[in-house]
């Protein structure tokens, strides 16, 4: 009962670690298109960012990166480190803002890279090596479930740590204060959930996002003139 | 069933009016199409086939800019498509061959009550093949149920240019949205890398489309793929976004493809004419790289 103990809650803080914002992947410098709709004027306001929030959850992460994940661990079950190949290109080819591309890549290779240098899971240097591009969400997942952290914890923990990466970058670029940021997080918390359960079970063939307006503010960060973020 | 039906007529009278079902002639149409350069350079139609309602003349050379390449129009005469329709079309474009594929008129998905409609589209481009590939707009009338698949496989040195434009009712009578459920999915490989995977699901029903995220105040979305490994991808990608953002009905921005290949070009717009025009400039701006010349006029035959 007291290794029961024990392992739970060396997953459950591995599960903090990795939402934190100490967590030194680069995450904190991408804001996917976020900065392009505050440089527009169009949102500027709380109530705003919480309804934008809600499509990047819905359509953006849910329907891509929970699949991904999720299909990374039944991968990783099987030890089938061709079809996490699989994932990671295919993920790729779901990425057609370049930013948000190189952002994951850039998050993922540096989560790979602290892990090796932290962790005693001894397979992460070969997986670097045959990682085709290691996407943020496949390392994730690897990780996630290395770490023995149930699946949907882990999908949990990253849809979590996204939307606050996004409401910090928010409160970099307009004024938001410490208590609306709690409410909007408060707001989101029952999506998240639905979001992740509605997506977990669905497997690599029917990974999806569509939002064409994210998508349109994503490429044009690529050309802002002045920017606070890489993506 | 009428009611004072002379006596002459009461044994028509008697007939339900059943719908042709699923598979029956007229509801599974079929588009096969090879493109074959000839040793003088001259593209031509090698080989076509069509099943009704699909139906093909021969191809065209009368694109005044490329006078090589083989225009084709899939002509389809039946006005749109209705439930249990499934249409295929097939295009080959062999080594060193060009040619452009395009409609007649959009494409109308009518209202259903029941199944769906759907259509596959296969295209080949072999080595240094170069095929524009650009059908008029999609139209999901009020209750419609859409299936659209697109695979395509592209070989090292080819070059293909795809439009996409989807226009949700007839806007015009104020029909937005109202479509059942259309599902979406592109896949492209590129030289055996898979480059684009596009797949979604719209259902008005369930989720707002006129969201900030989603598609904020505009109706019409238009996609344009610009893709080979004959350009500097990054040039191209400049050029083709500040060109098409000279005109400021429609929002629209572009990016680089995974692996460098090529060019994905978003659009938003009030109407399937703004997107339209947004996408023929991104055509004209690729045709001025590719070969200095224009693109075509407009002539539908």
């Amino acid at each position: 009962m007291a290794d029961n103990i024990k392992t739970q809650t060396s997953e459950f803080l591995t599960s903090l670690r990795l939402a934190d914002s100490f967590l030194p992947v680069g995450t904190y410098s991408s804001s996917y298109g976020l900065e392009s709709f505050v440089q527009e004027g169009i949102i500027d306001n709380s109530d705003d960012l919480r309804e934008l929030l809600k499509d990047y959850l819905r359509h953006l992460v849910a329907p891509s990166d929970i699949v991904a994940i999720s299909s990374v661990y039944d991968a990783g079950d099987e030890s089938d480190i061709d079809k996490i190949i699989q994932i990671d290109n295919k993920y790729h080819s779901t990425q057609v803002a370049k930013e948000f591309r190189e952002s994951s890549i850039k998050s993922g290779n540096n989560l790979l890279e602290l892990f090796i240098e932290t962790s005693d899971y001894n397979l992460l240097n070969k997986i670097h090596e045959e990682l085709p591009h290691c996407h943020y969400v496949t390392v994730l997942g690897i990780i996630s479930n290395d770490a023995q952290i149930k699946k949907i914890d882990a999908c949990l923990t990253h849809v979590y740590s996204f939307m606050t990466e996004l409401i910090s970058a928010a409160q970099r670029l307009f004024q938001l204060s410490h208590i609306k940021v709690q409410q909007i997080l408060s707001n989101l918390q029952p999506i998240i959930v639905d979001s992740c359960q509605a997506n977990i079970d669905n497997n690599i063939t029917q990974m999806q996002s569509f939002c064409p307006w994210i998508t349109i503010m994503g490429m044009k960060h690529e050309r802002e003139d002045v920017k606070l973020f890489m993506s | 069933m009428r009611n004072n039906v002379p006596q002459s007529f009461q044994e028509y009278n008697q007939e339900e009016v059943d719908q042709l079902p699923s598979g029956s002639p007229g509801k599974d149409g079929i588009v096969e199409a090879v493109f074959t350069a000839r040793d003088d350079g001259m593209t031509n139609v090698s080989y076509q086939y069509a099943r009704p309602p699909f139906h093909l003349m021969g191809d065209l050379h009368h694109d005044e800019q490329l006078q090589h390449l083989s225009t084709l129009y899939i002509q389809n005469p039946s006005g749109g498509m209705t439930q249990g329709d499934h249409h295929e079309v097939d295009i080959k474009v062999q080594p060193e061959a060009q040619a452009n594929v395009t409609t007649q008129s959009s494409t109308k998905v009518y209202g259903m009550e029941a199944n769906y409609a759907n259509s596959l589209t296969e295209i080949f481009v072999d080595n240094n093949g170069y095929l524009e590939y650009m059908p008029d707009p999609i139209i999901l009338y009020k209750n419609s149920r859409f299936h659209k698949r697109t695979d395509i496989k592209l070989e090292q040195g080819s070059t293909l240019l795809l439009s996409d434009i989807l226009v949700p009712g007839r806007l015009a009578r104020n029909e937005f949205f109202e479509f059942d459920k259309y599902h979406s999915q592109l896949t492209i490989t590129y030289d055996d890398n898979k480059i684009l995977t596009d797949n979604y699901v719209l259902t008005p029903e369930n989720t707002d489309p006129q969201r900030d995220g989603f598609m904020k105040d505009f109706h019409v979305f238009g996609t344009m793929f610009i893709i080979s490994d004959d350009f500097d991808s990054h040039e191209v990608n400049d050029r083709i976004y500040t060109h098409v953002n000279e005109t400021d009905e429609i929002i629209a921005a572009s990016s680089v493809l995974p692996y460098n290949t090529g060019v994905a070009l978003q659009i938003l717009g009030h109407t399937a004419q703004s997107v339209q025009e947004g996408i023929d400039r991104a055509w004209n701006k690729t045709r001025n790289i590719l070969f200095n010349v224009d693109r075509r006029r407009k002539r539908t035959y």
